[in-house]
């Protein structure tokens, strides 16, 4: 099952970390592993420009970015991609700011930094699992004679 | 005539009527005389009276100007004094917040730096598991030629180079070196990353000061990673901690605590000595303590009383401000709880902070519980 990831960090390096750990960690929930497709941005703007034009699965974002914060990109890619599961992914552990994210945007999961591989893949798999969950509601509501 | 007069003549010479003219021409000059005498001798004793009035309000007047003068200098002697020991007071108290400032400005430091640590220790951490990995493909890549080299015919050219190059760049050692510089790579960089969570937890810059549940274990830990360089050089650190529970408490004011406790006991143990300080823990019941026990100087019993009163030290100037331990009474009599104390000069000083489990507060509008949920 192939999936499309977008990560938005003003860090290159840290996209390269992730990149390096989606690449080397298998994105897999129970029985289900997820080939992914990643797609990375240093640039929110930049990243809102790909979102209009592309569907995609999960949304990463780190939170303190230069144009906007991560909230407020999310925000706005959740008007674009209202299908995608939304993560924020913090160094500064700004309790106000996390407690927005699950209020505001309704983030799926606060990933601390510094990360941990395991956990961040994990957390990743499983967010694109309730993903599927919710799609599949989603369309048997909408035609109950479907499964 | 003047009455002493009167009274010779009458005594010698009869009855001053009967005197013959001549004789009472001569009394009278004489009367004259003697009033005239008198009269002169009343004016000088007048003078002399009131010279000796004026001389003696004189003299009180001096008196009074003089203990008026002697109040003053007392007064302002006594001015002097107070006015110096204010200054002490609010040169220990300008230390105290210079120190509690530097407290706080780690912590803002701590969380303002964080962000910017935490990036790279996230991805240098990260990249060190993706080396490792690509190395352990690397190397299953070498086996695999290592494979093919036996295959080979032993006189081929490319055995007497593969050969020369191995021995050259010395593969035994790399193979037997690489795992060990991951693993010291991998703990340096967890070593970072737990001093900066330390600090961020010393200072609570996370959270505003409320009331939650907390592990003191760990409080005392991060205290202890902050204050370490003050610690490592004079004494050996033993935790002998208990079972404890989460206790109810403002973390990062009991740490504040645990910090002045930690750095008395340091500051205890004479200079150039090595001492030991024991850390130890239990629960009964509804209360938890923590004990923090030095093998440093002591406290004289004389000075045990004064102990938690606001600007008494034993400290020289400069090293201590006589706050630390009163800041501590109060946030520990805050929390409901209490400190005791066990010291024997020369052979060290135990404290004690007991604490309840649990606060009995009236509930708040602004419970965090409720945020949580």
């Amino acid at each position: 099952m192939k999936r499309r990831i977008m990560l938005v960090d003003d860090d290159d390096a840290v996209l390269q970390a992730l990149r390096r750990l989606f690449r080397r960690l298998p994105c897999a929930y129970g029985i289900l592993s997820y080939e992914l497709e990643i797609e990375m941005f240093t640039a929110p703007m930049a990243a809102l420009a790909r979102a209009r034009e592309l569907e995609f699965d999960a949304l990463l974002s780190d939170y303190r970015m230069p144009e906007m914060d991560g909230i407020e990109f999310l925000r706005r890619a959740r008007v674009l991609r209202p299908d995608a599961v939304l993560m924020l992914f913090s160094g500064s552990g700004d309790r106000d700011a996390v407690e927005r994210a699950f209020a505001e945007v309704g983030i799926f999961r606060f990933i601390a930094k510094p990360w941990d591989d395991a956990t961040l893949v994990s957390a990743l798999a499983e967010s694109l699992n309730y993903r599927d969950l919710m799609l599949e509601k989603r369309l048997e509501q909408r035609e109950p004679g479907r499964k | 005539m003047v009455s002493l007069l009167e009274r010779q003549v009458k005594r010698h010479l009869g009855d001053p009527a009967t005197l013959p003219a001549q004789w009472r021409d001569f009394l009278a000059a004489v009367d004259q005389a003697y009033e005239q005498a008198d009269r002169d001798r009343r004016m000088i004793e007048h003078s002399l009276d009131l010279m000796s009035q004026e001389l003696t309000e004189r003299n009180r007047d001096l008196l009074r100007e003089l203990s008026e003068k002697q109040k003053t200098e007392a007064a302002l002697q006594f001015e002097k004094n107070e006015q110096s020991v204010l200054i002490e007071r609010l040169e220990a108290a300008h230390s105290q917040l210079l120190q509690s400032e530097k407290m706080a400005s780690i912590g803002q430091l701590a969380a303002g730096v964080a962000h910017e640590i935490n990036n790279p220790i996230g991805y240098v951490h990260s990249n060190i598991g993706s080396l490792e990995s690509y190395l352990g493909d690397l190397f299953r890549i070498l086996d695999a030629y290592a494979g093919a080299e036996a295959a080979l015919p032993a006189d081929a050219p490319a055995c007497a180079e593969l050969k020369r190059i191995k021995a050259e760049r010395d593969l035994a050692f790399l193979r037997q070196d690489i795992p060990m510089l991951m693993a010291e790579s991998k703990e340096g960089i967890s070593r970072v990353r737990k001093i900066v969570q330390d600090l961020k937890d010393f200072s609570h810059v996370d959270s505003s000061q409320e009331w939650k549940w907390a592990d003191l274990h760990q409080g005392l830990d991060s205290t202890l990673n902050v204050v370490n360089n003050e610690i490592k050089y004079k004494a050996e650190v033993v935790k002998e901690y208990g079972e404890l529970p989460e206790v109810e408490c403002l973390p990062s004011e009991i740490n504040q605590v645990f910090l002045n406790l930690l750095v008395n006991a340091a500051h205890a143990i004479a200079d150039g000595e090595r001492g030991k300080i024991t850390l130890r823990s239990g629960c009964d019941g509804e209360r938890v303590w923590v004990e923090i026990a030095d093998t440093g100087s002591g406290i004289a019993p004389e000075n045990l009383k004064r102990i938690f009163d606001p600007f008494f030290t034993t400290k020289p100037v400069g090293r201590g401000t006589g706050l630390g331990l009163s800041l501590s009474y109060g946030i520990v009599k805050k929390h409901g709880g209490s400190i005791e104390v066990a010291s024997e000069l020369g052979r060290g000083t135990s404290f004690r902070v007991i604490l309840p489990l649990r606060q009995n507060r009236e509930p708040r509008a602004d419970s965090d519980a409720d945020a949580q949920a």
